[in-house]
C-alpha cells in the first residue's frame, strides 16, 4: 500500500508545536505515575523475590503463613534438626531456631508509626544469610541486650542509630551495629540474639525453624516434575479449604507450598516433605526461603492498587485530550486531506498516516513521563507488608521494562486518542474540503 | 479646511517584511494627504499594493500610521491608546468587510447587536436599533437566521447593518462587493448609495471594480502608496 | 443576546471539543477529589456516631502480644466507662489464601456488643430491614457469629449456615453458625464478622488472654481522662498498655501503608497539572481558530481587555462545568469505590468511605482556578494580535 510518507506527520507535529507539546506533556503525566507504580511494584517485588536460596527451608505452623504467627515448639525444633537430609558442619546441623516479634515503632519526622519485625536469631541463622552484611559496629554479643539494625530501617525509625537506646519489652536494648542486606526482605529487619529475645517476650516457642539442606542438585519445581521427582499436585498455592484442612493419610504431602517456577534443591525436596515424619497429625510445614518470601507478595500493596486506579482514570482523560488534537488537527487540514485524496492516496492511507501521527505524538509524551519517572529511581520507602504485619524497606525500581511499558502506555493512549479522529479524517468529502476555506 | 471630516497630512505607513537579516522595509503609504467632507462618498481605487486597503484601515483606527496627520472629525486618532481606540471605533466607524465577517454562532439580529453591548443601551433599546439596522437593508424578516443559513448577499446586508447599528460617523468598506455575483453587488451598492443620499453617510470604499466605483460621489486614485488622481463627479443618477 | 448568551454560544460552537475538553477535566476533578476524600477518610473520618466514645487498650509492645482478660474487668470498673469488651482478632482463613476472601474477624462479650457498638444496627441479611430479634439467637450460641451484612451478600451466606475459618496466627480451626446480620451506617465498619469470646477462650485451652479491650465511654469529654486511667493502672505491670482512640487505633493502620499522605498528594498534584495542559490546549485552539474573528470583533469595537475578558469566561464555563461534573462524579461514586475495593487489602481502609461535603466544592474550586490559569496565557496572545494580522489569518 502506498503511504504517506512520515515526514508530512512530523514536519505538522513540528509546525504546530504548541499544541503538541501540551498534548505530550497531557499524555506524560498519567505515563509518569504509571510508571512509578510499575516501580513501587518492581521495587516491592525485588525486596520479596530476590531473598532466599532454593536449598534454605522454613518450617513454620502448618497455615501460619509467615513467621509472625508462627510458633514451633522447642521439641519440634530438635526433631527438625535432626531430620537426615539438612546439611551438617562437623556433628551440628546447619540450622537456626528464631523468634519474631514486632515492635511498634515512630518513623523519624513524623508520619506516625509502624511495626518492625524483630528476629532473634543466631551465628548460624547469619550463615544461613550471607547476603547481610554488618557494615558499621558489631553483632550482638550471646545473651546480651543488645541489637542490630538493618540500614533502611536506621534511616527511617526513631531509636534505630548506631549506640541508640531501644525500647523493647521490659527494657531497653543497645543498637551495637547497622547491616546491609542488599535489596532483600532482610533489610527491613532488626537482629538480636535468639535465647535473650525469646527470654524478653517470655516466647516459649520459636516462631520458626530455619535450616540448610544438604548439598544437591537445584532444578525449578516445573523441571522437578518434568524429572518424575514432584507430582503437579504437590505444588499448587491456592488450596481450598478442604485440603488445608484435612490431611489425607494417603495422599499427606498434597501441598508442598512451592511456586512453579521458583528453584528448589533435591534434598530440600524431600525436607518439604519432613513435616508428616516429626509429628504424627502435621502441624508444622515447611517452605523454601524463595517461595516464602515470594508468596507474601501475592497479597499486593494497596498502595499499588490505589495507583493503578489512577493512572487508569489519568489516561482516559490523557486520551481525551489526544483526541481533541487530533480533530483540531484533521480540521485545519481538511484541504490538505482533501488534496492527498484527489492525488490518488486510499483512505486507508490518510487513516493510517493520522493514527501514526497520533501515535508518534502519543509515544513522545510517553517517553518525556516515562523518563520523569527515573526521578522516584532509587528513592527508598517502606510499607506494610499484609503477609507479615510488619515494615518492608523497598525502593523504586525503575528499570528498562517499566521505561518499556511507559512508552507502550503512551503509544497505546494514542492509538487509542487517534482512532476516532483518523477514522473521520479518512471520510473527509473530497470536493467539500476542497472548496472551504 | 475645518468642515473636514478625515483630514489627512504626509501620511506614512512602512511595513517590516520578513526578520532578522532578510528584514525588508516596504512602504507603502508615502506621504498622503486627503480630505474627506461629511456626506461624501469616496471610492478608492488603485492596483493591489498601492495602499487602498492600508489607508482604509489606517482612517478606521484598526492600523497605526508611521508618521503623518490622520484626524477624524478634530480627533487625533494616532494618539489614542489601544483601548481608547477601541472604544473610538465602537462609537465612531462602521466597517464592512469583503468577507462579511459575520460571527457564525450568531443570529442575523445577534451579530447586528454585537457593537451595541459596547454601548450603555438597555437590551429594549438594543433590539429597536437592531430592528431598525435590519429594517433599512431590507432584513427584517430574517433576524433569527444564522450566517449559514444566509446569502452572499444578505450576509453582506447584515454586515451593514452591523456597521450602522451604532449611527457611526463614518463607514468604511473593503471591497463590499468582491465576493459576490453581479446582481447581489448591485443591491450592495444601491444600499451604500442609499445611505449616503438619503441618510447623509460619510462613506469611503475601496474598490478595484470600476463599475462600483461610478456609484461613488467622489473616486481617488492611489498608486504605488501616493494618490494620481483625485475627480468629483456629478451625483449618479438613479 | 447577553455577554453569557455569545460565551455560550462560542462553547457550543466546536461541541465535541468541549464535551471531550469537559470531561477530560471532569476526570481530574474526581480524581482529585476522591484522593483527598481518601486521605481524608483513612487519617481523620468525620465518624461521629458511636466511635468517637470508645477507646482501644491494647499492649504496649505490639499488637501482636496479647493482654491479660483481667484487664478488661479492670477497664470496666473505671466509673466513667460505660461498657467494655475483649476483642481477639482470629485472623483465620475462609475458604482459600486469596486475598478477597479476607476479612475481620474479632471476638466479643456478646452481653456487652449492642451496648458498645451500638451503630451496628441488627438486620435481615436478605433484605436489610431491621430485626433486633436476630442478636438474641446469636447471644444464645456459644459457636454462634454475627457478620456484617456486606459479607452476607459477598459471600452468599444465609443465617444457620456453617462456616469453618482455619486458624494462621493460633493452631485452631473455628466452627461458626451464622446468627444475625448487622449493618452500620456509620462509625464502624461492614467488614467483620463477631463470635463469642468465651467461645475461641475454650479452644485454646482457656489460656485468658485477649487481643485488645474496645471500652465504651459514658461521655465523649471522659475519653482523655480514660486513656490516662487505663495507662496509668497498668504502668510498670508484666504487661503495659497502650490507650488511644478508636479513631487514632485505625489511623494507625494507615500509617503503616507508608507516606500515604505524601504519595497521594503528589498524584494530585500531577493530576492537576495535565489538567492545566488539557485546558490550555483546548483554550489555545480555541482562541486560534478564531483569531480572524476576534479581529474582527476588535475591528467593531471591542477593546483587547473586553475581548480577553470574553475569551476568559468561555474557558472559565468551560472548566467550571467540567469542575462539577467531576466534584458530582466523586460524589456519586462513593459507594462504588468502597463496594469495589471489597476484593482487597483496601476494603477495611475504605468502609464507609465518604466524601466531606468541602472536598467536591474546593474540587471545583481548583478546576475554576486551573481554567483561569491555564487560558490567560493563550487568551492574551490572541487579544493583543494587531487587527490587521488578524484579519489576514484564515481559520
Amino acid at each position: 500500500m502506498l503511504g504517506i510518507p512520515l515526514k508530512y506527520n512530523l514536519r505538522h507535529l513540528v509546525v504546530r508545536w504548541v499544541a503538541t507539546v501540551m498534548t505530550a506533556l497531557g499524555i506524560a503525566l498519567p505515563t509518569g505515575v504509571f510508571c512509578a507504580v510499575l516501580a513501587l511494584n518492581k521495587g516491592l517485588e525485588t525486596a520479596l523475590k530476590q531473598t532466599g536460596r532454593p536449598d534454605t527451608v522454613v518450617f513454620l505452623r502448618k497455615n501460619a503463613l509467615s513467621e509472625t504467627n508462627s510458633s514451633v515448639s522447642r521439641e519440634d525444633a530438635t526433631k527438625i534438626e535432626a531430620l537426615s537430609d539438612v546439611a551438617r558442619e562437623g556433628d551440628r546441623s546447619v540450622a537456626s531456631r528464631e523468634v519474631i516479634v514486632l515492635l511498634n515503632l515512630p518513623r523519624i519526622g513524623g508520619g506516625g508509626n509502624s511495626n518492625v519485625a524483630i528476629r532473634g536469631t543466631t551465628a548460624r541463622g547469619r550463615a544461613l544469610r550471607p547476603e547481610v552484611q554488618l557494615v558499621e559496629g558489631q553483632w550482638p554479643g550471646d545473651g546480651l541486650s543488645e541489637v542490630v539494625v538493618a540500614r533502611g530501617i536506621a534511616n527511617r525509625f526513631e531509636n534505630c542509630q548506631l549506640g541508640s537506646r531501644l525500647p523493647l519489652g521490659k527494657r531497653d536494648w543497645r543498637v551495637v551495629g547497622i547491616f546491609d542486606a542488599g535489596a532483600t526482605a532482610y533489610g527491613s529487619e532488626i537482629w538480636g540474639d535468639a535465647e535473650t529475645l525469646a527470654g524478653a517476650f517470655l516466647r516459649d516457642a520459636w516462631s520458626a525453624v530455619w535450616v540448610k539442606a544438604k548439598p544437591s542438585e537445584v532444578k525449578s519445581a516445573e523441571q522437578w516434575i518434568a524429572a518424575g521427582k514432584l507430582k503437579p499436585s504437590m505444588t499448587g498455592p491456592d488450596e481450598p479449604a478442604e485440603e488445608l484442612l484435612q490431611v489425607k493419610e494417603d495422599d499427606d504431602m498434597k501441598s508442598l507450598n512451592l511456586v512453579e517456577e521458583s528453584l528448589v534443591s533435591e534434598s530440600a525436596l524431600e525436607l518439604l516433605k519432613a513435616p508428616k515424619k516429626i509429628t504424627e497429625i502435621a502441624t508444622l510445614e515447611a517452605m523454601t526461603e524463595v517461595d516464602y518470601f515470594r508468596k507474601q507478595t501475592e497479597l499486593g500493596s494497596p498502595i499499588a492498587g490505589i495507583g493503578s486506579f489512577i493512572a487508569l482514570v489519568m489516561a482516559v482523560g490523557a486520551a481525551f485530550a489526544v483526541m481533541n488534537t487530533m480533530y483540531a488537527a484533521i480540521a485545519s487540514r481538511s484541504r490538505e486531506i482533501a488534496v492527498l485524496r484527489a492525488i490518488g492516496y486510499p483512505r486507508r492511507a490518510v487513516m493510517a498516516s493520522f493514527l501514526v501521527e497520533s501515535v508518534i505524538l502519543a509515544l513522545v509524551g510517553g517517553l518525556l513521563g516515562a523518563l520523569a519517572s527515573l526521578a522516584v529511581n532509587g528513592i527508598s520507602t517502606g510499607t506494610t507488608n499484609f503477609a507479615t504485619f510488619s515494615e518492608l524497606t523497598f525502593a523504586f525500581r525503575v528499570t528498562p521494562e517499566v521505561l518499556g511499558k511507559g512508552c507502550m502506555f503512551g503509544g497505546f493512549l494514542g492509538v487509542l486518542g487517534g482512532l476516532l479522529p483518523a477514522y473521520r479524517a479518512s471520510r473527509t468529502p473530497i470536493l467539500q474540503a476542497m472548496r472551504a476555506i | 479646511m475645518s468642515d473636514a471630516l478625515v483630514q489627512i497630512r504626509s501620511l506614512e505607513k512602512t511595513y517590516t517584511r520578513g526578520s532578522g537579516r532578510d528584514a525588508q522595509a516596504v512602504h507603502v503609504l508615502q506621504g498622503l494627504s486627503l480630505q474627506v467632507h461629511k456626506g461624501d462618498f469616496v471610492a478608492l481605487m488603485g492596483p493591489s499594493g498601492s495602499g487602498k486597503t492600508t489607508l482604509l484601515n489606517l482612517i478606521a483606527g484598526i492600523d497605526r500610521p508611521t508618521a503623518g496627520e490622520l484626524m477624524v472629525d478634530g480627533l487625533d486618532i494616532t494618539r489614542l491608546s489601544e483601548s481608547e481606540l477601541a472604544r473610538w471605533r465602537a462609537s465612531s466607524v462602521g466597517f464592512i468587510f469583503q468577507l462579511y465577517n459575520l460571527i457564525p454562532v450568531l443570529t442575523a439580529a445577534e451579530n447586528v447587536e454585537l457593537p451595541l453591548l459596547l454601548t450603555k443601551l438597555g437590551k429594549r433599546e438594543r433590539r429597536e436599533h437592531v430592528q431598525t439596522a435590519l429594517s433599512v437593508v431590507g432584513l427584517a424578516d430574517r433576524m433569527g437566521h444564522y450566517p449559514r443559513q444566509l446569502s452572499g448577499g444578505q450576509e453582506q446586508r447584515v454586515a451593514i447593518a452591523r456597521a450602522i447599528v451604532t449611527d457611526p460617523l463614518l463607514l468604511l468598506a473593503d471591497e463590499p462587493t468582491g465576493d459576490l455575483d453581479k446582481a447581489s453587488g448591485e443591491e450592495i451598492l444601491e444600499l451604500l448609495s442609499r445611505l449616503n443620499r438619503e441618510f447623509g453617510k460619510t462613506i469611503l470604499m475601496v474598490t478595484h471594480d470600476p463599475h462600483a466605483a461610478e456609484r461613488a460621489k467622489r473616486l481617488v486614485r492611489l498608486e504605488k502608496g501616493v494618490l494620481v488622481s483625485d475627480d468629483v463627479k456629478a451625483p449618479a443618477s438613479r | 443576546m447577553s455577554y453569557l448568551g455569545f460565551v455560550l454560544a462560542n462553547l457550543l460552537r466546536n461541541r465535541r471539543r468541549s464535551i471531550l475538553t469537559l470531561l477530560s477535566l471532569a476526570l481530574s476533578v474526581f480524581l482529585i477529589s476522591t484522593l483527598e476524600g481518601l486521605l481524608q477518610h483513612v487519617q481523620n473520618s468525620p465518624r461521629m456516631t458511636g466511635s468517637e466514645r470508645r477507646v482501644i487498650v491494647r499492649r504496649r509492645t505490639s499488637l501482636q502480644d496479647r493482654l491479660p482478660e483481667h484487664y478488661v474487668d479492670k477497664v470496666r470498673a473505671i466509673p466513667s466507662v460505660e461498657a467494655a469488651t475483649p476483642m481477639l482478632w482470629f485472623g483465620g482463613l475462609y475458604k482459600n489464601t486469596k486475598p478477597e476472601n479476607f476479612f475481620g474477624q474479632l471476638s466479643c462479650d456478646p452481653d456487652l456488643f449492642r451496648q458498645i457498638v451500638p451503630e451496628a444496627e441488627v438486620v435481615d441479611p436478605k433484605t436489610g430491614e431491621p430485626r433486633p430479634e436476630l442478636y438474641e439467637e446469636f447471644r444464645k450460641d456459644r459457636s454462634g457469629a454475627i457478620a456484617a451484612r456486606d459479607l452476607f451478600v459477598k459471600f452468599g451466606w444465609k443465617l444457620g449456615d456453617k462456616i469453618t475459618l482455619i486458624g494462621t496466627i493460633y493452631p485452631v480451626n473455628m466452627e461458626l453458625t451464622l446468627r444475625a446480620a448487622y449493618h452500620a451506617k456509620q462509625g464502624t465498619d461492614n467488614q467483620t464478622l463477631y463470635y463469642h469470646h468465651k467461645y475461641i477462650d475454650e479452644l485454646l485451652g482457656r489460656p485468658g488472654l485477649i487481643g485488645v479491650v474496645s471500652a465504651r465511654a459514658k461521655n465523649v469529654d471522659d475519653i482523655p481522662a480514660i486513656i490516662e486511667q487505663v495507662d496509668a493502672k497498668f504502668a510498670n505491670s508484666e504487661f503495659e498498655t497502650l490507650t488511644e482512640t478508636e479513631r487514632a487505633f485505625q489511623a494507625g493502620f494507615v500509617q503503616m501503608l507508608g507516606n500515604i499522605e505524601f504519595f497521594l498528594r503528589a498524584i494530585a498534584t500531577a493530576v492537576a497539572f495535565a489538567m492545566l495542559m488539557v485546558a490550555a490546549n483546548t483554550t489555545a485552539m480555541a482562541a486560534r481558530e478564531r483569531a480572524h474573528e476576534i479581529a474582527v470583533m476588535k475591528a467593531i469595537g471591542f477593546t483587547p481587555a473586553r475581548t480577553l475578558a470574553l475569551l476568559l469566561m468561555e474557558a472559565t464555563l468551560l472548566c467550571t462545568i467540567g469542575a462539577a461534573v467531576g466534584a458530582f462524579l466523586a460524589w456519586a461514586t462513593q459507594g462504588v469505590l468502597e463496594a469495589a475495593s471489597q476484593a482487597s487489602v483496601m476494603s477495611f481502609f475504605l468502609s464507609g468511605y465518604s466524601l466531606a461535603p468541602w472536598i467536591p466544592v474546593a474540587g471545583i474550586a481548583i478546576g475554576v482556578l486551573v481554567g483561569v490559569a491555564s487560558s490567560l496565557g493563550p487568551c492574551w496572545r490572541v487579544a493583543q494580535l494587531p487587527i490587521v494580522v488578524g484579519l489576514r489569518r484564515t481559520a
